[in-house]
């Protein structure tokens, strides 16, 4: 007989069957997206990098400049569970989170703006004048 | 879309913490991003299904834009009030209370 570790959800038809039956156990699943994505756009004049940081206050989050290189510090905290109350899943992750990125250009850093807002963390560091694209003349 | 370029949809599974209370089921998933009127939640025959469609619109000429799709449904035991259902969205994270049924709750007996 197979027996089946864990059950892996499908692309477009993940269904839980957690309410219908008892759940003693908390699962986790390899395959959920992870949190703290990155992404990162170079826009010509700009470079735009935008971090997931669902769950994230505002107030724990640090973003520094150092020598071109970008450092974004966060933590997620977790929840506590009252007497009364009980984990039934928890893929979640929680705690602090750190990532830097070595910025491609030098940046203006007095024109960097940082908004954070539903979860996402927009950073936009205008280039330094002398990493803009420049088009030369053609006389 | 400038230069025709094509979207790129991601399909993707939202992590998922769900907490039981005495009264009621806490489901919460991670959706960055998203404005509330993006996030669909619903209850159809005995399934909570949530949705989400957040699309990122393309930056400079020729990139392509990106569209997130997100979903997770969940089968909900007879014990969940399907009529109390409440959803909030706050720091890309999604929050549903489930409440169970008058007749789940633990009841104190009296003794006389």
């Amino acid at each position: 007989m197979i027996v089946r570790a864990q059950a892996i959800p499908s692309l477009f038809g993940d269904i839980d069957e957690l309410f219908a039956t008892s759940f003693p156990v908390v699962r986790h699943y390899g395959n959920t997206r992870p949190s703290y994505g990155v992404s990162m756009k170079d826009t010509g004049e700009a470079i735009d990098i935008t971090i997931e940081l669902p769950g994230v206050s505002k107030s724990d989050v640090k973003v520094t400049l150092h020598d071109n290189v970008l450092t974004v510090e966060a933590e997620r905290k977790q929840p506590d569970l009252k007497n009364d109350e009980q984990w039934i899943r928890n893929e979640i992750r929680y705690g602090t989170f750190q990532r830097s990125i070595n910025l491609p250009y030098p940046v203006a850093e007095s024109k960097i703006s940082a908004i954070h807002e539903n979860g996402l963390l927009r950073i936009s560091l205008p280039k330094a004048e002398e990493a803009k694209p420049k088009q030369i003349v053609i006389r | 879309m400038t230069n025709g370029s094509e979207k790129t949809i991601h399909t993707l599974i939202p992590a998922v913490d769900i907490r039981e209370k005495k009264s009621s089921y806490i489901v919460t998933l991670d959706i960055p991003g998203a404005d509330k009127e993006q996030i669909k939640a619903q209850i159809e025959n005995n399934t909570l299904i949530v949705t989400a469609s957040i699309e990122t619109v393309a930056g400079n000429e020729g990139s392509a834009g990106i569209i997130k799709e997100y979903r997770r449904e969940f089968s909900l035991a007879n014990d969940v009030d399907m009529h109390t259902v409440e959803a909030k969205y706050d720091l890309g994270v999604l929050s549903i209370t489930l409440n169970k049924k008058a007749q789940f709750l633990p009841k104190e007996i009296s003794i006389n």
